[in-house]
């Protein structure tokens, strides 16, 4: 799994690729393909449209990979157009759920243990995915799938670093909530 | 990378399961199968709302042609027919609004939005054909490498 920080093995891998390797943008696919459909199947719902979106991302990925200029943000960088082109298909269907409100920065208690320790089942947490709203799903499947930091998040869903923490503190909250529910059923 | 977090990401990827052919092909035919029964019921409420204006205007047309007598019951010219006559052109007028708003409230967005489904419902069955075919490429380059 990609680090996504520093001059590692994938970085060789995106400049290589940047260089025209056609095996290193393979290896690219490779390894980033699944987890992106899961993340933009998680906004979109529909599994095909999902895998239109996800040949469009790796179409305009490798139209625009020799621009990139920092090789080390590509993880950012490929998730924003995913998440870009998920949000477009999406309108253009007409079928965007209601995203929730942008909450303002505050002051978030740590929840970090707690959250581990609770989130330890990835069944019951794709699960309880489903039952939330758009805006907490991409946050999450981004924290869960590529242990993205909060900066990184807020790059690949273009909003303010406090909307992005005060998002995943709800979003943990209500997660946590659908999966009580479902142990209590 | 946490060993523990990447073991989870990995377990997250496996959740996800897709539909099959014959899923698409059971999904379609609720649709066809809604929508037959939800165009039944908009011809029904269309036949109704013609049925009774017509039969309405007739009575109204009987009613003033032959000069009958009130509607209302009190009346001295009243009589047994003519109040029958009176409720029965009420329960049309009745009628049309309620069939009216039946239709374009209810039967005509549900229709609009049945047909929608289906033509996403054949779309998606089309893309999955497509995905399907595009994974028998890559195991037969695959292969031949």
């Amino acid at each position: 799994m990609p680090e996504g920080r520093g001059f590692n093995r994938d970085t060789v891998t995106v400049i290589l690729a940047q260089q025209g390797d056609r095996e290193a943008f393979h290896k690219l696919i490779e390894l980033y393909d699944r987890r992106l459909l899961y993340f933009i199947l998680r906004i979109l719902g529909d599994h095909n449209g999902s895998l239109d979106v996800l040949q469009n991302v790796w179409l305009t990925v490798h139209k625009k990979l020799k621009k990139l200029k920092s090789p080390a943000s590509f993880r950012v960088w490929l998730y924003r157009i995913a998440h870009d082109l998920a949000v477009t298909d999406l309108r253009r269907k007409s079928k965007r759920p209601l995203l929730v409100e942008d909450i303002e920065t505050e002051e978030m208690p740590n929840d970090e243990n707690k959250s581990e320790l609770v989130f330890d089942n990835a069944e019951m947490v794709h699960v309880a995915l489903c039952k939330l709203s758009v805006d907490h799903r991409r946050v999450l499947t981004l924290h869960f799938l590529e242990n993205m930091t909060i900066d990184e998040i807020a790059e690949v869903i273009n909003c303010k670093k406090g909307t992005v923490k005060s998002r995943i503190y709800y979003a943990k909250n209500s997660l946590r909530q659908q999966i009580e529910e479902m142990l209590n059923e | 990378m946490n060993k523990h977090f990447e073991q989870f990401a990995n377990q997250l990827l496996q959740q996800d399961k897709f539909p099959n052919e014959k899923q698409y092909e059971e999904y379609q035919m609720e649709l066809t199968n809604a929508l037959a029964k939800t165009e039944k019921r908009a011809n029904l409420t269309t036949w109704t709302l013609g049925i009774a204006f017509s039969l309405a205007f007739i009575v109204a047309f009987i009613h003033h042609w032959f000069n009958l007598g009130s509607f209302v019951p009190g009346d001295d010219d009243a009589t047994v027919i003519t109040v029958i006559m009176g409720v029965f052109i009420v329960i049309c007028q009745l009628l049309f609004p309620i069939t009216i708003g039946v239709y374009f409230l209810w039967l005509r967005p549900r229709i609009i939005k049945l047909k929608e489904q289906l033509l996403d419902a054949k779309l998606a069955e089309l893309r999955h054909d497509v995905s399907e075919l595009r994974n028998l490429i890559v195991k037969s380059q695959t292969e031949e490498d």
